[in-house]
């Protein structure tokens, strides 16, 4: 008799499209009966799957054409299936899988649109979380500011990319711009995120690019501003804090001791 | 009147329907008269716009919960993470039902996304029960657990599965979610006799009832599967299950699901109202065609 652990790991197996003998025949009914109502499960797994990339992933699946996207999803399905039950979090390698999907290679800007679609899903299922004031900023003594960190929005995500993949995005959106893309254009660096429930992608200048990344990855303001300037020399950051800040975009800020200053303002 | 009288303690319970996306914005600008709504909690468990949706919801209407995921028959136990986030949707919700389903869904790391059919033996009642009594432990709450739709049956089930839920009932407290569509699917698919296993579960343990179409599909080596696929009216032989079911469990609130071909919200409004049409029906002794009416 199969014990429970070994018939769910050889029902898993088979529905991912191994050969399991002994769970074919641990259900009732003559052979192909078995592996028929088995198929049943099956065709649900992977079809149900299928439409969850799908809706994970629709600007891609509009490039291809959802056939395509479907032979594609069939093997992503059998190598990656899903870790936890919400689907609206399904295919973290999904751009990575499709960039290396040999029958895609003729169109190498996908693994990069996957990113961007994947970084509009986890922007709209991020937590909600309330802007900072302006005004809480002047709380912080100025000695303080070179050791400021700031937290971002929660949805708040940064991409770079070799191709114009926010303008294929852009133009599988309602309502469409209506120029054409050039994908022989410069890539771009892409800030991403959810505000109230519109999902803003935005290209951006690379100092601003590397500053905002340096603040996400939890650099103090002067490690960020250096960031910002090793990218242009003529970043201006205190304008780009100020857009943050009018943007919304900034949630929380703390003064870490991080060093030991020699001087301290009385 | 007197049999409604000695049936109900109060008024009947009046059909709530399955809210799903489509009919989201609907719903919360107040445009639908279901007196109570369900939701699946793993579409509500990001931030944004859903779960304000749900929480502005509530504010009107009860809510239940039903959870597709949690895996109540899995040997690798309960997803802590997946748990701790149904936990915290349920804080927020305040939902009058928690439901789950008799099924298992994970294993060796991998979620299936389908409410795959345990064997009902011993053993897989000894881990559906720890799993069950866990999650009731977690959430401080009794869970209704679903009887699931089967395509097949395994050849060392060793009891039937109203014995396998009665048994459930007793090990760990849980309530019984009474799916009579997914009663007649499975009758039509593993030859199980639907009103034998409503007189055999525990009648008080019955929470909730469940109504939706089916449809019905060749099988390669011949012959029809019915597929409980949510996309239709409810069937003849199903409302036929539902007055069987009101009687012996007449406290029981019930739901109209519809999850493919998903019709307007007005054609599930109208088919929750038939099921409460056969209710009262059923209550004052009468029998009733809920599709004429």
């Amino acid at each position: 008799m199969l014990k429970l652990p070994d018939l769910q790991n050889g029902v898993r197996l088979a529905v991912l499209g191994r050969s399991r003998p002994e769970i074919i025949a641990a259900i009732l009914g003559e052979e192909g009966e078995a592996e028929a109502r088995l198929r049943i499960h099956q065709h649900h797994i992977l079809t149900s799957l299928t439409e969850a990339l799908k809706a994970n992933f629709p600007v891609v699946c509009r490039v291809v054409d959802a056939r395509f996207f479907g032979y594609a999803a069939d093997a992503f399905i059998r190598l990656h299936p899903p870790s936890a039950p919400c689907l609206a979090e399904y295919g973290a390698e999904f751009p990575d899988f499709i960039r290396a999907f040999e029958p895609a290679r003729a169109l190498p800007y996908l693994g990069d649109l996957a990113r961007l679609e994947w970084a509009v899903m986890e922007a709209r299922n991020a937590p909600d979380a309330a802007p900072i004031a302006t005004e809480s900023l002047r709380q912080v003594a100025v000695v303080d500011y070179p050791d400021l960190t700031l937290q971002l929005d929660p949805s708040l995500r940064l991409i770079r990319t070799l191709w114009p993949v926010e303008r294929i995005w852009a133009a599988h959106q309602d309502p469409k711009p209506a120029e054409p893309i050039q994908l022989g254009s410069e890539g771009s660096r892409l800030i991403v995120r959810r505000r109230g429930a519109e999902i803003e992608v935005e290209s951006v200048e690379p100092a601003t690019f590397a500053f905002v990344a340096a603040l996400r990855h939890g650099r103090c303001l002067a490690k960020a501003g250096s960031a910002g300037l090793a990218a242009d020399p003529f970043f201006d950051m205190a304008m780009a804090l100020r857009r943050l800040l009018a943007e919304q975009a900034l949630v929380g800020f703390s003064v870490l001791p991080t060093r030991n200053r020699g001087v301290r303002e009385p | 009147m007197t049999l409604l009288q000695t049936r109900y303690r109060c008024l009947p319970p009046l059909t709530g329907i399955g809210l799903r996306a489509p009919h989201l914005e609907e719903v919360v600008a107040g445009r639908s008269s279901a007196p109570w709504v369900e939701v699946h909690p793993e579409n509500y468990m990001g931030g944004g716009s859903a779960a304000a949706a749900l929480l502005s919801i509530r504010r009107d209407r009860p809510v239940s919960l039903h959870g597709v995921g949690l895996s109540l028959g899995s040997a690798d136990g309960i997803d802590q993470r997946h748990l701790a986030r149904v936990k915290s949707l349920m804080l927020r919700v305040e939902p009058f039902l928690v439901s789950e389903h008799l099924s298992w869904s994970s294993a060796g790391g991998a979620y299936l996304n389908d409410l795959l059919p345990l064997p009902y033996t011993e053993e897989a009642l000894r881990i559906t029960a720890r799993n069950v009594a866990r999650v009731q432990e977690a959430l401080g709450r009794r869970l209704l657990i679903e009887n699931p739709s089967r395509y097949l049956s395994w050849r060392h089930s060793a009891m039937p599965e109203a014995e396998f839920l009665a048994e459930l009932v007793r090990a760990t407290g849980c309530g019984i979610l009474c799916d009579v569509n997914n009663l007649h699917v499975t009758q039509h698919n593993c030859g199980a006799d639907p009103l034998r296993w409503l007189d055999a579960v525990p009648a008080d343990a019955v929470g909730e009832i469940h109504l939706a179409g089916h449809a019905r599909n060749p099988i390669d080596g011949g012959g029809e599967i019915l597929i409980d696929d949510h996309g239709d009216h409810v069937a003849e032989p199903v409302w036929e299950l539902f007055a069987e079911a009101v009687r012996r469990f007449p406290h029981a609130p019930a739901l109209i699901e519809w999850d493919s071909n998903i019709p307007a919200l007005s054609v599930l409004a109208a088919e929750a109202r038939a099921a409460d049409r056969v209710r009262s029906a059923s209550a004052i002794g009468v029998s009733f065609d809920a599709q004429v009416a």
